[in-house]
């Protein structure tokens, strides 16, 4: 009994960390930047496309071919911020969402051409012999994407909190011409900034292709699940981020585990629709009225 | 005065310029291609499965073609993209009747899928063939739609029939079921219930997952703590490689079925690895390395170099031949009603009789054909046949009934 519940809330805090890592993508993105990027599924997307090309295609390190994945999909998110979304900043927020939708749709056909439709498995370097703490079993790719999603965590969470690049970031956030008076090279930011969630996304996807398999149409599920997480946990909140995704993945897989599997998704969900209707600005959000 | 005189020339050039394509628009007339409709998911989940079976309705639409096509002109397939989606079903089928004006359409792979169109394809009386959805309901009566269905895949209902027997020999007894929870899953779930009590054994659990899905951990966990000793999964074949790995990394050492016919030894075996895939069994209905097995074993040896000579996806073959026999179907059926016409065609699918790669394609009362039923395993990390009930057996059990 006590090792089936612990198997599950193990298995949902891996998830949670894959879910947590495209959380504060989003939140930095959509929180911040006030952007609703409903592209943020293809970053995740691309991140896995990317690995599996550099890793089973090329035959590149594993964990090389990670970080250049990582990148990549980096580079990605600061050719969008620079062609697309710079035009359309000073739009009302509808006009870069529908851009976003548009982008979704054609960077997912882009990846059907590209590589096919056929899903592929990254077969990684990782053995499939699991690890067990009694009855409790563990393979290590996921311990890998665990641990590498609190890493990304938690130096995501340093660099914008203690680095200069990171203060200049949440300056020009909290106030954009003040910050441009201090000196701040906005544009240059603004790029970084969603450069950088849609390099957390690509991580993610990274991670999660190497776990399950990678798919053109696999950023679908993700995307949703993001939106709900930072929703949860308040619009811009980086810890709401973590908890909402940890939270996420921990009631999923109970849900699953104790209630019913087939409709596993609908009980993350219902809990978040609970959550918003006793707290509507989430867990960490601050309330505010839009005029 | 100079824009009046260029807008002259420009008309006089255009006019010159259609009377000298015009003659040529009506003898085209004459050699205008007949269109087939096709549904498939070529994007969202399932994309994968739906790009093999349109690539195995162009290999035969091609040879068709080369053969001199139906009623000497060229067969073309228009191909709409469901999007994995039975609601875009519904769009993509009112697409290709009325806009179209098609007198036939296959589709649209997923049982869901196709239940979604029957209604709407019944009301303007165009027939459907439908290759690869196994739900009961698709032929039964009551279902609406269903008088205009001629379906060439099995029902799930058949694939119990075929692997039943085998149960007992397995030793399975207390069994954990693993179902896409779709029309297709929880319709096979129910068939497989009938025949595991048959034959002495027990579900102890059913389970059912996402079309999205990727992570089973929830659900093996909890076959785990209820000690089950096989697990029939139905679901496609990505899907069902990745519960077999998640089987072993749980712990989970038990014996495996899959059902459905697009898991196959080749296609577990590239996915989940040889490891994961060594013993589990499958429920097929085509062999790409016997063509004597199949109903046309010339048909069968032509698919099968045509694949390879276009370097589609091995994986993919057993699921490309339905489009194949669903394509040869069609273009029977037009050849014998004489006429490219909806209720022409449906009259001549009811009486038509065609070998193919599934066995012997007709069909019965209901509109139901019965093809080759054939348990498959990976022994050693290969492809080997455990056990098969021919299609023309089945059509004689049915007959005899």
């Amino acid at each position: 009994m006590l090792a089936e519940l612990t198997q599950h809330v193990v298995n949902g805090l891996i998830l949670g960390g894959g879910y947590a890592l495209m959380g504060i993508g989003l939140t930095l993105i959509f929180g911040i930047m006030r952007v609703v990027n409903f592209a943020h599924g293809e970053f995740f997307m691309l991140g896995a496309f990317f690995l599996f090309t550099l890793f089973s295609l090329w035959g590149v390190n594993f964990f090389v071919a990670s970080f250049l994945a990582v990148l990549g999909v980096g580079l990605v998110g600061a050719v969008v911020e620079r062609l697309v979304l710079r035009r359309l900043r000073l739009q009302p927020i509808e006009i870069p969402m529908l851009a976003m939708v548009a982008l979704s749709v054609i960077i997912q056909n882009a990846a059907i051409l590209l590589w096919d439709p056929s899903p592929k498995t990254i077969k990684h370097v990782f053995s499939p012999v699991p690890l067990t703490l009694g009855p409790i079993h563990v393979v290590s790719i996921r311990l890998f994407a665990g641990a590498m999603a609190v890493a990304l965590i938690v130096g995501s969470h340093l660099f914008i909190q203690k680095t200069r690049l990171g203060r200049a970031m949440r300056a020009t956030f909290q106030d954009t011409d003040m910050a441009r008076l201090a000196g701040v090279d906005v544009d240059k930011i603004y790029m970084f900034t969603f450069a950088f969630g849609a390099a957390l996304a690509g991580a993610s996807g990274a991670l999660l292709g190497a776990v399950f398999w990678v798919y053109p149409a696999m950023g679908d599920l993700a995307a949703l699940k993001s939106f709900a997480v930072v929703i949860m946990g308040g619009l811009g909140d980086f810890l709401g981020a973590i908890v909402g995704g940890l939270l996420l993945g921990v009631a999923e897989s109970l849900g699953a585990g104790y209630i019913s599997s087939g409709y596993k998704d609908a009980i993350g969900f219902v809990l978040i629709i609970l959550l918003l209707l006793w707290r509507p600005q989430g867990l960490f959000g601050k309330k505010t009225v839009s005029r | 005065m100079r824009k009046t005189k260029i807008t002259a020339w420009a008309v006089l050039a255009a006019f010159a310029g259609f009377l000298a394509v015009g003659p040529g628009l009506a003898s085209a007339q004459s050699k205008e291609p007949i269109k087939v409709g096709m549904i498939q998911p070529l994007s969202g989940p399932i994309a994968a499965a739906g790009s093999y079976i349109t690539n195995g309705a162009k290999i035969a639409l091609d040879r068709v073609n080369a053969k001199g096509g139906v009623l000497g002109r060229p067969l073309e397939l228009i191909i709409e993209d469901n999007k994995s989606d039975p609601a875009e079903t519904r769009n993509a089928a009112e697409k290709l009747i009325v806009r179209d004006k098609v007198p036939v359409i296959i589709g649209a792979w997923g049982s869901s899928m196709t239940l979604a169109m029957m209604p709407l394809a019944a009301q303007h009386g165009v027939p459907l063939v439908v290759e690869t959805s196994s739900s009961g309901k698709i032929t039964d009566p009551k279902t609406p739609g269903q008088k205009v269905v001629s379906r060439i895949s099995p029902t799930s209902e058949l694939e119990a029939v075929g692997a039943g027997a085998l149960i007992p020999k397995l030793g399975m007894k207390k069994i954990g079921y693993l179902a896409v929870n779709t029309d297709w899953g929880r319709g096979a779930v129910v068939a497989f219930g009938e025949a595991f009590k048959k034959n002495g054994a027990s579900i102890e659990a059913v389970e059912y997952v996402g079309q999205a899905d990727t992570d089973f951990y929830a659900q093996l966990t909890k076959f785990k703590a209820a000690g089950v000793d096989s697990v029939v999964i139905t679901d496609d074949a990505p899907k069902a490689a990745k519960m077999l790995q998640q089987m072993k990394e749980l712990g989970l050492n038990v014996k495996v079925l899959v059902t459905g016919g697009s898991a196959w030894p080749d296609s577990i075996v590239q996915l989940a690895g040889a490891p994961a895939a060594e013993g589990a069994m499958f429920i097929n209905f085509y062999n790409p390395y016997d063509f004597a097995m199949a109903g046309d074993p010339e048909a069968s040896k032509a698919y099968v170099d045509e694949w390879k000579k276009r370097g589609l996806p091995w994986i993919g073959i057993v699921e490309g031949m339905r489009g194949f026999d669903a394509v040869n179907v069609v273009a029977k059926a037009i050849e014998s009603a004489k006429e490219p016409t909806a209720a022409k065609i449906h009259a001549a699918l009811k009486t038509l009789e065609a070998r193919g790669l599934y066995g012997l394609n007709k069909f019965d009362q209901n509109g139901q054909s019965y093809c080759n039923i054939i348990v498959t395993q990976v022994k050693d990390g290969k492809y080997s046949v455990v056990a098969i009930t021919p299609s023309a057996k089945l059509w004689e059990m049915s007959a005899a009934k």
